[in-house]
């Protein structure tokens, strides 16, 4: 472990031991505020309903970024040969970021039952937006001097997309990768929340409504783990793909 | 092929500022002009012209009759600027192999990309990137790409300007020697007289903005030019008085 992982470890650990002893001696119920050993201990107990929960967000979540991803790509690559899309589309992909996702998911719930789709639409509906905009910055980011080069060969549009507007997109489709893809957990426990059969929502909302916060905090330190993962998954991608900057 | 230019004007912005004004010209097939002018003076825009990059307001490029525009499409421009322009992405040989597969001519006879590179001195380093080169070898590394496509006239945008004076010296001694060997007809901008002088058999000089032609000077000097030498002198101050006497006059205060 390098230097700067000794610091961010110790850090945590100094976090959780002040954390624990003031629970411990101003005697806080676990009702209201559980100690880290006991969240642990609900982590160690139910790691055999915790992993299958965290698969089940999971999916969802890699389903919806897959999806709005995807989506957010293709609209940025459609604005980007044919000019005249972009007001329609930057129109309704604003409609859809300020409509609040949380007013969304019931209604999806509703209409789409208490299986994955609605958490995947809910999910692609909040990662589409960063995605779209990112790319479209990057496809329209390539270095004047280089799209000068490219005009002198006279590049046919497809060439020049895909030698000069796609690479040069790759460094933001990352950026936008780094916010879209936690987002996307997000957008699916949001959307368990609402009404699911199971998933890190579905256990954070049956805990919540216990009053059981041991399990409600391991839930979301189980989320939070898979967050820094799915991060830390998407960095390394973007330094193995985009190793010029 | 000659390459001719007749009367261009071009102005920009709302009211319009002219930049170039009645530009008129001709390169001969296989001659290496200098356009000289100082900053502002529309170098570039008229490189840009000639490039089909910039429709002028008036006048017309042509080159044994056919339009800029014509010229891009049959991959008869070798472009060459300031900034060398490589794509970070792709290893330097294959932004010289990009060159040719870009809009690709298979009647055309080319060398390989390693070849080029070898060309100008850069064979070992054809699996780096660019940014593991020095500026200098970037630019070598445009000017094997510039090759690359066997491109009969060549347009260069003051491309060591921004190197090192060293580097700029013995990177144009270079280009004097592929040039020598391939014959292409070249329009290079600069901004410097004595540079323009070393390389160039004709040196169109231009006023400063809006530009029009303050003269052409013929550089009748055997190769290679010594910038010391009495000759070499003569033609420098012979641009330095026509570019003077072009200047607007002075009011002072």
């Amino acid at each position: 472990m390098n230097r700067n992982g000794i610091v961010a470890t110790g850090l945590i650990v100094g976090f959780l031991a002040v954390w624990e002893a003031a629970v411990r001696v101003t005697g806080t119920p676990v009702y209201l505020v559980p100690a880290p050993s006991d969240i642990a201990m609900v982590l160690a107990g139910d790691v055999s309903d915790l992993l299958p929960a965290a698969g089940t967000t999971l999916l969802q979540a890699t389903g919806g970024l897959v999806v709005g991803g995807a989506l957010g790509l293709l609209m940025a690559t459609a604005i980007t040969f044919w000019q005249q899309l972009e007001q329609g589309v930057m129109s309704l992909a604003l409609l859809i970021k300020s409509t609040p996702i949380i007013a969304v998911a019931p209604i999806l719930t509703v209409w789409l039952g208490f299986g994955p789709a609605p958490k995947v639409v809910v999910t692609a509906l909040l990662t589409f937006f960063p995605v779209l905009i990112n790319s479209l910055e990057g496809f329209r980011s390539v270095d004047p001097a280089v799209a000068d080069w490219f005009r002198s060969v006279d590049a046919p549009p497809r060439q020049y997309f895909l030698q000069a507007r796609w690479p040069s997109a790759r460094p933001f489709l990352f950026a936008a990768l780094k916010v879209a893809a936690p987002l996307s957990l997000i957008g699916a426990v949001v959307a368990e929340w609402m009404g699911a059969s199971s998933g890190l929502g579905r256990r954070m909302w049956l805990a919540y409504t216990n009053l059981d916060m041991p399990s409600l905090f391991a839930a979301v330190a189980v989320l939070t783990a898979l967050s820094a993962g799915i991060y830390r998954l998407v960095v390394s991608a973007e330094k193995k793909t985009v190793h010029w900057t | 092929m000659s390459l001719q230019v007749r009367d261009v004007s071009k102005a920009f912005g709302d009211p319009p500022v002219p930049a170039l004004e009645g530009i008129d010209f001709t390169v001969e097939s296989g001659t290496f002009t200098a356009i000289v002018g100082a900053s502002g003076c529309g170098k570039s825009t008229l490189l840009r012209i000639v490039a089909g990059m910039t429709e002028p307001d008036a006048g017309a490029v042509t080159m044994e009759g056919r339009s800029p525009h014509d010229l891009r499409r049959g991959k008869e421009v070798g472009w060459m600027a300031q900034r060398p322009a490589l794509l970070p992405w792709r290893r330097v040989r294959d932004n010289v192999a990009l060159a040719q597969s870009i809009n690709h001519r298979p009647e055309r006879r080319l060398p390989s990309p390693d070849d080029l590179l070898e060309m100008v001195g850069l064979g070992h380093v054809a699996a780096h990137y660019p940014h593991q080169l020095s500026g200098g070898m970037q630019q070598r590394v445009a000017l094997a790409r510039t090759l690359a496509i066997g491109a009969p006239l060549w347009l260069m945008d003051e491309p060591f300007a921004a190197l090192d004076e060293l580097t700029r010296e013995t990177l144009a001694e270079d280009l004097l020697d592929i040039w020598q060997q391939v014959r292409s007809t070249v329009l290079w901008v600069t901004h410097h007289i004595p540079e323009a002088v070393a390389l160039a058999d004709h040196i169109v000089l231009l006023t400063p903005g809006p530009g029009r032609v303050a003269g052409v000077v013929d550089v009748d000097l055997a190769r290679p030019r010594d910038p010391t030498s009495a000759p070499f002198q003569a033609v420098v101050r012979q641009a330095r008085r026509i570019l003077r006497g072009a200047q607007p006059n002075r009011v002072v205060a």
